[in-house]
């Protein structure tokens, strides 16, 4: 069972404000960091405790390397950096059985949610799949292969 | 708390996984992404990433029959919007 972990900042529990998630936040995005890598680290276990052998977590937030990766807990390996050209679903592929989305958020046409937006709010101001609106999590199913 | 249920969560999930009860969300094919931009300068530029057609004054859409394809081509407009005048 090969698990794949997608994980975004903003809808980490405890994360209430922008300057968690932005590295000029100092100590406050230190703490966000903090708080997110104990949510992946939480998934990663519940995989692994339920049999998954393989977790890729692919960090999706900002530049996208907001973890330490010495940190992740084993046997998790690490995807960080910009930029990816698959973005939040890179390194997904057809050899994967499950997708978990950890720190995903409401989008910025949904109900009010904690630091709602989708993907850059000063661009996007909705986003519709079908003509249906969706956020982040949403957006990226499309890049899920179907089998 | 909150690592306590994303660990049982997980857990639960992978089990479902394993024993069909989980599927992989499915859409109806051709998919059309549309997305409305705050500003019609910032539509004007999505347009120019390949895929990606005006569909109005500040929206684009993005249809293809392969849901990779769309997303590719979504990804594609983030970036292009970030550099034009987004953060």
């Amino acid at each position: 069972m090969k698990v794949f972990i997608s994980c975004d900042m903003e809808g980490v529990a405890g994360v209430v404000d922008w300057s968690q998630c932005r590295p000029s936040g100092g100590p406050a995005y230190t703490q966000g960091c903090e708080l997110m890598l104990a949510e992946v680290n939480a998934a990663v276990a519940g995989a692994v405790a339920a049999g998954a052998h393989e977790v890729v977590v692919n960090d999706s937030h900002g530049a996208m390397s907001n973890l330490d990766p010495r940190a992740l807990r084993v046997p998790a390996s690490y995807l960080s950096g910009r930029h990816k050209p698959r973005y939040m679903m890179q390194g997904l592929d057809e050899t994967f059985d499950a997708v978990f989305m950890v720190g995903y958020h409401g989008s910025i046409s949904g109900a009010s949610s904690v630091l709602s937006h989708s993907y850059n709010p000063e661009v996007i101001s909705a986003v519709l799949l079908n003509g249906r609106p969706v956020g982040e999590s949403g957006t990226c199913t499309r890049r899920w292969p179907v089998r | 708390m909150a690592c306590a249920l994303i660990g049982e969560a997980a857990e639960r999930a992978v089990e479902a996984v394993r024993s069909g009860a989980l599927a992989a969300p499915r859409v109806a094919l051709p998919a059309t992404l549309t997305v409305e931009l705050q500003t019609a300068d910032m539509a004007e530029v999505a347009s120019w990433v390949k895929g990606v057609e005006r569909g109005g004054t500040r929206s684009v859409t993005i249809t293809g029959d392969s849901g990779g394809a769309v997303f590719d081509a979504f990804v594609a407009l983030t970036y292009i919007t970030r550099q034009a005048g987004g953060r």
